[in-house]
C-alpha cells in the first residue's frame, strides 16, 4: 500500500478552506493531525495525489461520487462527539427555570411553542435529550419545537435514524430509556413521539441565518472551540440576534464568553442570557 | 507413504520414473529387434515391458497419491486462511471503527483543554494585573499615610501659633482697656482746664473710641481664634483617623497583593499542566489517528491475504487437474465448489449452483466456454491474478511433457481453458465476499462487476439502504427557511 504524503502547501491550502468555508481554524500544532485525516480520506477515495484531491473537494461537486467524497470529507475533519445528557447541568437549569422561559418566551405566548435550536447536533443526541425533557417538563399547552443542524451530512443521516448503541459515557438514565426507546438487536431506537419533535437540517453555522422567527432556547455547545476568536464573535452576534427577548445561550463547558465582544448578559458559567 | 515429500522430490521421482520406463522399453525393443527369432526372449521381453509399464504405473499412482493428499491439505489450508483473513477484516474494520470513534472524543477533549487552557491563560495575565494594580494601591496607601503624618504635624503647629495668637489677643485686649481707662482720665483733665481744654476733650472721646474698637475687635479674634483651636484639634482627630484607615488599607493591600501573587503563581502552574496535558492528549491524538489508520490498513490486508488464498484455491485446482486430468476435475472441483458456496450461507438459491455446474463441466471443451466477449471482458482483472499461477502450471506441464509430449499438448489447451472458466467462478466467490462484509470498499465494487442473476439476491440488499439513504440527502429535502 503506498503512503501518502500530502504536502506542506496544500496541508495550508486545506486549511485555508477549512477556515474560509467552516470557519474551523486549525493550528499549526495541529496540522500534521490534519495530515493524517487527509491521508486517511485520500487512501479511502483512492486518490493519491494532494492536489487532485484539493480540487476535487474544493470545486463545487457535480457527480455523485465527489458529493460523497464532500461528505466524507467533511464528517471525517469535523469532530463529532456527543452523548445523551451530556453536560447535563444544563438540561437541570431548563428543569429548575422552566415556567421562568415559558414565561418570557413570546412563540409560547403566541404560537403555544417552546422553540429551541441546536446548532451543532451531530448525531442527534443533543436534540433528542432536550426533547425528551421537553416532554417530560413542559405543560401540556406548549409544544417542543427543536431544530437540530450540523455541517456534517452523515451525522445528520445518523440523526434522521435516530439509531443508538448506549455506552458508560451516556449519561442516559433507564427510565428515558424504556420510556422513549425500542430496543432493536444491541441497538436502540428512539421513538417517533420524540423524532416529531425535532427537525434536523443541514446547516453551516459560518452562513448567514435564515430563521424567520425567534429562538428562546440556543445550544452551541463545544463547536467555538475549533473556531478563532473573529468567528466565535460573528457567531455569538448572529445568535444574540435570533434570539427572543429574555433568550437564553448555552455554550460548551470549557467555553466562555469573557474573551470576546457580545451584548448578552452572563447568568451563570456557560449560561448567557439576552436582554 | 509420500506425505512427507516435498513438491521437487515427488518431482524428481515421476521424471526417475518415467526415465526408467523409457529406458526399459528401448532396451526391450532393441532386444526384440536383435532377437525376433527366439520366442523365449519375445516372451521375456513382452515381460519385460509389461513389468516395466506396471512399475512405472505403480510409482506413478504413488506419486499421484502424495500429490493428492498434498492438494487435500493445501486445499484445507487455503480455506483455513480464507476464513482467517475473512475474520481479519472483520476484526480490522471493528477496530478502525473504534479508534475513530475514539480519535474523536480525544480530539474533543483536546480542543476543550486547548480552551480551558487560552482561558487560564488570560486569568493568569488578569491577575498579573491586578497583582501590579493592588502593589500600586499599597504604594499609594503608603504614601498617604507618609502625607499624613506631615499634615498632623501642620495641624500642631497649626494649633500652637493659634495659642501663641490667642495670647497675643489677651495683651492687645488689655492695652484696649488701659487705653480705655487713660482716654476717660483725659476727658476729666481735659474739663478740670475749662475751655483751654475743650479741644483735649474731643481728642480724649476719640482715643476712648478707639480703645472700645480695638477691645472689640480683640473680642472678635479672640473668638475665632478660640475656634480655630477647636477646629484644629477635630481636624487632628480626624487625620488620625484617616491615618489609621490608611494604615488599614496598606494591610489589606499588602495580603491582597500576597494573595493574588499566589492565584498569579498557582494560575501559572496550571496553565504549565495543563498545557501538559494538552501535549499528553495531542500526542494520544495522533497516536489514535494512527491506529485508526493502522487498523484500516490491517484491515485491508487481510483483504489481500483472502484473494491470495483464492489464488492458492486456483494453484490447487490447477494442480489437481494435471494430477487426475480432466474427468476427475469434474468430480473433484465440482462438490469442493458448491462446499464452499453452501458455506457462504447467503447463496443458496438452486440457480446458483445450477449456473456454476454447467461452467465448470465445460472445462475440457471449447465450444462451450467461450461464449461471450463480455464475460471475458468482465474477467480480465482475475485473468490477470491466473498469469500468476501460469508459471507454476508451466512448470508441472514440462514434467508432465516429458512422458506423454502428445499428451502435454492436449493438457496445454485444456489448462488454457481451464483458466478461463475458473476465473469466471472468481466473481461469484467474490460476490460471497460482498456478502460477508457488506461494507466492502466502495472503489472496489466496480471491479467486481456483479452478475445480473446474483444482484437481487435479499442478501446483498444489506448495504443498499445505505445507498438510497445517500441519496436523499438532508439538504434536498427541506430548505432550511421553514424555520
Amino acid at each position: 500500500m503506498p503512503i501518502i504524503t500530502i504536502e506542506k502547501n496544500y496541508l495550508d491550502l486545506f486549511s485555508e478552506y477549512l477556515y474560509k468555508n467552516m470557519g474551523i481554524y486549525i493550528e499549526d500544532s495541529k496540522k500534521n493531525l490534519l495530515a493524517q485525516k487527509l491521508a486517511k480520506l485520500m487512501q479511502e477515495a483512492g486518490i493519491e495525489n494532494a492536489g487532485e484531491y484539493y480540487h476535487f473537494i474544493v470545486s463545487p461537486p457535480i457527480s455523485e461520487r465527489q458529493k460523497e467524497l464532500k461528505n466524507k470529507f467533511i464528517d471525517t475533519i469535523t469532530v463529532h462527539k456527543t452523548n445523551f445528557f451530556r453536560e447535563n447541568n444544563h438540561f437541570e437549569f431548563i428543569q429548575r427555570n422552566i415556567s421562568e422561559i415559558i414565561e418570557t418566551s413570546q412563540s409560547a405566548k403566541f404560537t403555544n411553542e417552546l422553540r429551541i435550536w441546536s446548532s451543532a447536533c451531530s448525531t442527534g443526541e443533543e436534540a433528542y435529550t432536550l426533547a425528551m425533557l421537553c416532554k417530560e417538563i413542559l405543560p401540556a399547552n406548549v409544544r417542543p419545537k427543536i431544530l437540530a443542524t450540523d455541517i456534517s451530512p452523515d451525522s445528520i443521516r445518523k440523526a434522521m435514524e435516530g439509531i443508538y448503541k448506549f455506552g458508560p459515557e451516556d449519561n442516559i438514565t433507564n427510565y428515558y430509556i424504556n420510556k422513549y426507546f425500542t430496543k432493536n438487536g444491541t441497538q436502540w431506537a428512539i421513538s417517533d413521539e420524540i423524532k416529531n419533535c425535532v427537525t434536523f437540517r443541514l446547516f453551516n453555522l459560518v452562513e448567514p441565518f435564515p430563521f424567520k422567527n425567534p429562538f428562546d432556547i440556543i445550544f452551541c455547545r463545544n463547536v467555538m472551540i475549533y473556531f478563532d476568536k473573529i468567528v466565535q464573535e460573528k457567531l455569538v452576534g448572529n445568535f444574540y440576534n435570533v434570539l427572543g427577548k429574555k433568550g437564553f445561550l448555552f455554550i460548551g463547558h470549557s467555553e466562555s464568553l469573557i474573551q470576546i465582544k457580545h451584548q448578552f448578559t452572563y447568568h451563570e458559567p456557560t449560561v448567557y442570557r439576552k436582554n | 507413504m509420500f506425505n512427507g515429500f516435498s513438491k521437487s522430490q515427488i518431482g524428481f521421482r515421476i521424471i526417475l520414473s518415467i526415465l526408467f520406463v523409457e529406458l526399459i522399453s528401448l532396451a526391450s525393443g532393441v532386444i526384440m529387434g536383435l532377437n525376433i527369432k527366439s520366442p523365449t526372449i519375445i516372451a521375456a521381453c513382452l515381460l519385460t515391458i509389461i513389468i516395466s509399464q506396471l512399475i512405472a504405473w505403480f510409482i506413478s499412482e504413488n506419486v499421484k497419491k502424495s500429490v493428492r493428499n498434498v492438494l487435500s491439505e493445501l486445499a484445507e489450508t487455503s480455506e483455513n486462511l480464507g476464513s482467517l483473513s475473512n475474520e481479519l477484516t472483520v476484526t480490522g474494520r471493528k477496530l478502525a471503527d473504534g479508534s475513530t470513534e475514539q480519535a474523536a472524543s480525544i480530539q474533543e477533549t483536546s480542543s476543550t483543554l486547548e480552551e480551558s487552557s487560552s482561558m487560564i491563560h488570560q486569568t493568569t495575565q488578569n491577575t498579573k494585573e491586578a497583582e501590579i494594580l493592588a502593589k500600586q494601591t499599597k504604594q499609594s496607601a503608603d504614601n498617604g499615610n507618609v502625607e499624613m503624618q506631615t499634615m498632623l504635624e501642620a495641624m500642631e503647629e497649626l494649633k500652637k501659633s493659634s495659642t501663641e495668637i490667642s495670647k497675643i489677643i489677651r495683651v492687645i485686649d488689655e492695652i484696649a482697656f488701659q487705653t480705655n481707662i487713660l482716654s476717660l482720665n483725659a476727658a476729666v483733665e481735659a474739663a478740670r482746664a475749662g475751655d483751654a481744654g475743650k479741644g483735649f476733650a474731643v481728642v480724649a472721646e476719640e482715643v476712648r473710641n478707639l480703645a472700645q474698637r480695638s477691645a472689640q475687635a480683640a473680642k472678635d479674634t479672640a473668638g475665632i481664634i478660640e475656634s480655630n483651636i477647636s477646629l484644629s484639634e477635630k481636624c487632628l482627630d480626624i487625620s488620625n483617623q484617616v491615618s489609621k484607615s490608611l494604615e488599614g488599607i496598606n494591610n489589606d493591600t499588602h495580603k491582597v497583593s500576597e494573595l493574588l501573587e499566589e492565584i498569579s503563581t498557582a494560575s501559572q502552574e496550571q496553565e504549565i499542566g495543563i498545557n501538559q496535558i494538552n501535549k499528553a492528549i495531542s500526542q494520544m491524538e495522533h497516536v489514535l489517528q494512527g491506529n485508526a489508520l493502522t487498523a484500516q490498513e490491517s484491515a485491508s490486508s487481510a483483504e489481500h491475504l483472502n484473494t491470495y488464498s483464492n489464488t492458492l484455491k486456483k494453484i490447487k485446482e490447477e494442480l489437481t487437474y494435471l494430477v487426475d486430468g480432466g474427468k476427475e476435475v469434474e468430480k473433484r472441483i465440482i462438490p469442493t465448489i458448491s462446499r464452499e458456496v453452501e458455506v457462504k450461507k447467503e447463496i443458496k438459491s438452486q440457480k446458483l449452483e445450477v449456473k456454476i455446474k454447467p461452467e465448470i463441466k465445460s472445462v475440457p471443451k471449447v465450444e462451450e466456454v467461450k461464449p461471450k466477449t463480455e464475460v471475458k471482458q468482465k474477467v480480465e482483472p482475475i485473468k490477470l491474478k491466473t498469469e500468476e499461477i501460469k508459471p507454476k502450471v508451466e512448470e508441472v506441464k514440462k514434467v508432465k511433457a516429458e512422458e506423454v509430449k502428445s499428451k502435454a499438448e492436449e493438457v496445454k489447451s485444456k489448462t488454457e481453458e481451464a483458466v478461463e472458466p475458473k476465473a469466471e467462478i472468481k466473481p461469484e466467490k467474490e460476490e460471497t465476499k460482498v456478502e460477508e462484509k457488506p461494507k466492502t470498499e466502495e472503489a472496489e465494487k466496480p471491479k467486481l462487476e456483479l452478475k445480473p442473476q446474483i444482484q437481487p439476491k435479499p442478501v446483498v440488499k444489506k448495504p443498499l439502504p445505505k445507498d438510497t439513504d445517500k441519496s436523499v440527502r438532508p439538504e434536498d429535502i427541506i430548505p432550511l427557511d421553514d424555520f
